[in-house]
């Protein structure tokens, strides 16, 4: 999965690309959250 | 057109959605899962490096001027105009304007003081009497045969304290009131020279009076009130001092916008009838305005702050006593003084003419007594001093109460002229314990009293009972302003000189090529490169 290359971020507003960035760090750290450790569910 | 937030808040819910779609049952699925987190999470911190440079690169190409101001070099112009136009206070003597008074007050406070620095204030003194032509020697320090030995052995010394060090300590245990002696004797070599000093402080104004370029003491208050402006505008906020304030969140930027419920409140409620912010004249008229009251707030606090010392003043001063009446007291002490210096002279004589290199021989009776009746003269002589300086200092009152009444202003005047009484008063009637802040307090006094700008304390008589709040609130709600004696109270007073600074930030800041939100940008990039260093 490559991450997007072609964005285009002067159409941002300032408060749009604070809410940006806060966006992504929210995400990043719900999805070090969600990272299982090995052996967390039923064994096979 | 892309619009990047658009497609994060998108892409977000749809891999959320994906997430936890995935099954997650046994290992091979666990592992699975974690690749498709760790694909997501390579994206998404290659979004974040991306947005984060963009972020500090926009927030750097924000430019701004700082009006750069050498605040030091202004100031210390400002300090050495103020002592200058000192010398030309027409309410004290010579010992006040080069600051003898002073001088000797450090000696005669020297148990809070080291050694060395008692020294030091030897030093100083006879310092002062050089600057006037009078270069004083051992010969001259001969109150006590144990002044003049002490004495002797400083001018041999040279700033070899070992030596007085060692003779100090002879003396001491014989003579503990030897540092008081000293003193004494340099208080009577001040007035036996008086004429060396008033002619120092003659030639000394004509100078400045020629290096300042000016015609006449109001000549010079004028130009030091030019320098008072100058550096008052120099410590004004300029835009870059606005956003270094923003970022160390000393003010919340948050309240600056338009929309800010802060901001509405504060100026919807300023002004009694609406007014046209966006108008230029407008806004130049309400800052004039806010300028001045700004500044007699300020007057006003300090008023309140040193109201103790009024009610000191009138407590112990209102009793008119006639300039004669305290000049017959003064010419009596004087007598006495002359009476009591001719005796020491003449018990000192025995000491002197046969005896100095035998002063620590006990077996000398003659030597023993002559010295232990020198002693008791001396202090009975340092009391009598006092007690003319302090018929000097009520003189001094005695003038300003026959002229008129007097007001607040006169009373500030006079304590800042006599830097001895201000102390011993302060003392009496401020807290002191902590010397650091008692000689903050002593500073912020004489800040006050060398303010030309004040004009409240002018107008109050000191037995004047009127609302001064009132009267500052009622002058002020006749321009437009929205404001009660209330707003006045002590407790009030710093809420009301914040609400005029921020009421200027929003005009320098429209006035900028900077916008609240362009500050506000600046501050969220500071707050991520401190979050970075910290990791």
């Amino acid at each position: 999965m490559e991450a997007k290359k072609d964005f285009d971020m002067s159409y941002l507003t300032l408060k749009e690309l604070i809410e940006t960035l806060d966006a992504i760090n929210s995400f990043i750290a719900f999805l070090e959250d969600s990272k299982l450790e090995e052996g967390d569910a039923n064994n096979e | 057109m892309n619009n990047f937030l658009d497609f994060i808040n998108n892409d977000i819910e749809s891999k959320k959605t994906l997430i936890q779609s995935l099954p997650t049952n046994n290992k091979t699925n666990q592992k699975k899962y974690n690749q498709k987190i760790d694909e997501i999470l390579k994206s998404y911190n290659y979004y974040k490096d991306a947005v984060t440079k963009y972020i500090n690169a926009k927030s750097s190409s924000f430019k701004y001027s700082s009006e750069k101001h050498d605040i030091e070099k202004i100031k210390k112009s400002l300090d050495d105009f103020k002592d200058k136009l000192f010398l030309f206070n027409t309410c004290n003597s010579f010992k006040e304007k080069l600051k003898l008074d002073e001088a000797i007050y450090d000696i005669n406070s020297y148990s809070e003081y080291t050694f060395e620095d008692i020294n030091i204030f030897i030093s100083n003194i006879i310092e002062k009497f050089k600057k006037a032509g009078v270069v004083l020697k051992s010969d001259d320090f001969n109150l006590t045969s144990y002044v003049n030995k002490y004495m002797t052995v400083y001018f041999e010394s040279k700033n070899n304290y070992d030596g007085l060090s060692k003779v100090f300590e002879e003396i001491y245990w014989k003579n503990h009131d030897i540092i008081k002696h000293i003193e004494l004797n340099f208080i009577i070599l001040i007035d036996k020279y008086k004429k060396n000093f008033e002619e120092y402080i003659a030639n000394e104004k004509k100078k400045i009076l020629a290096d300042t370029k000016s015609s006449s003491n109001d000549d010079l208050k004028d130009k030091y009130s030019k320098l008072y402006n100058d550096y008052s505008s120099s410590l004004e906020e300029d835009i870059a001092d606005i956003v270094e304030k923003a970022i160390k969140n000393d003010i919340d930027i948050n309240n600056y916008f338009e929309d800010s419920k802060f901001r509405s409140t504060t100026l919807s409620t300023l002004t009694i009838n609406e007014i046209d912010y966006s108008d230029e004249a407008t806004m130049n008229k309400l800052l004039a305005v806010l300028e001045k009251l700004k500044q007699n707030a300020i007057e006003y606090k300090y008023y309140l702050k040193f109201m103790p010392l009024f009610e000191y003043f009138k407590e112990n001063y209102s009793k008119k006593r006639t300039v004669s009446d305290v000049d017959n007291e003064i010419k009596k002490v004087e007598k006495d003084i002359n009476a009591i210096i001719s005796k020491l002279t003449g018990s000192n004589k025995l000491d002197f003419v046969k005896n100095v290199g035998s002063l620590f021989n006990k077996k000398n009776k003659a030597v023993s007594k002559s010295t232990d009746a020198s002693l008791e003269q001396a202090n009975k002589l340092f009391d009598m001093y006092l007690k003319r300086d302090k018929l000097l200092f009520e003189k001094q009152i005695s003038l300003l109460q026959s002229d008129r009444n007097i007001h607040v202003s006169d009373i500030v005047n006079l304590f800042y002229c006599y830097t001895f009484f201000k102390i011993e008063i302060f003392k009496e009637i401020f807290d002191h314990d902590d010397p650091n802040q008692f000689v903050e307090l002593c500073d912020q006094f004489d800040d006050f009293a060398s303010n030309p700008n004040n004009v409240i304390i002018k107008g109050i008589s000191i037995n004047d009972d009127a609302s001064i709040s009132s009267i500052i609130s009622d002058r002020y709600r006749m321009e437009n302003i929205n404001i009660n004696s209330e707003d006045l109270d002590e407790d009030n007073l710093d809420v009301l000189v914040n609400k005029i600074e921020f009421i200027k930030r929003i005009y320098k800041i429209e006035k900028s090529t900077l916008s609240v939100e362009k500050i506000w940008f600046i501050v969220q990039n500071s707050k991520l490169l401190n979050s970075k260093d910290e990791k």
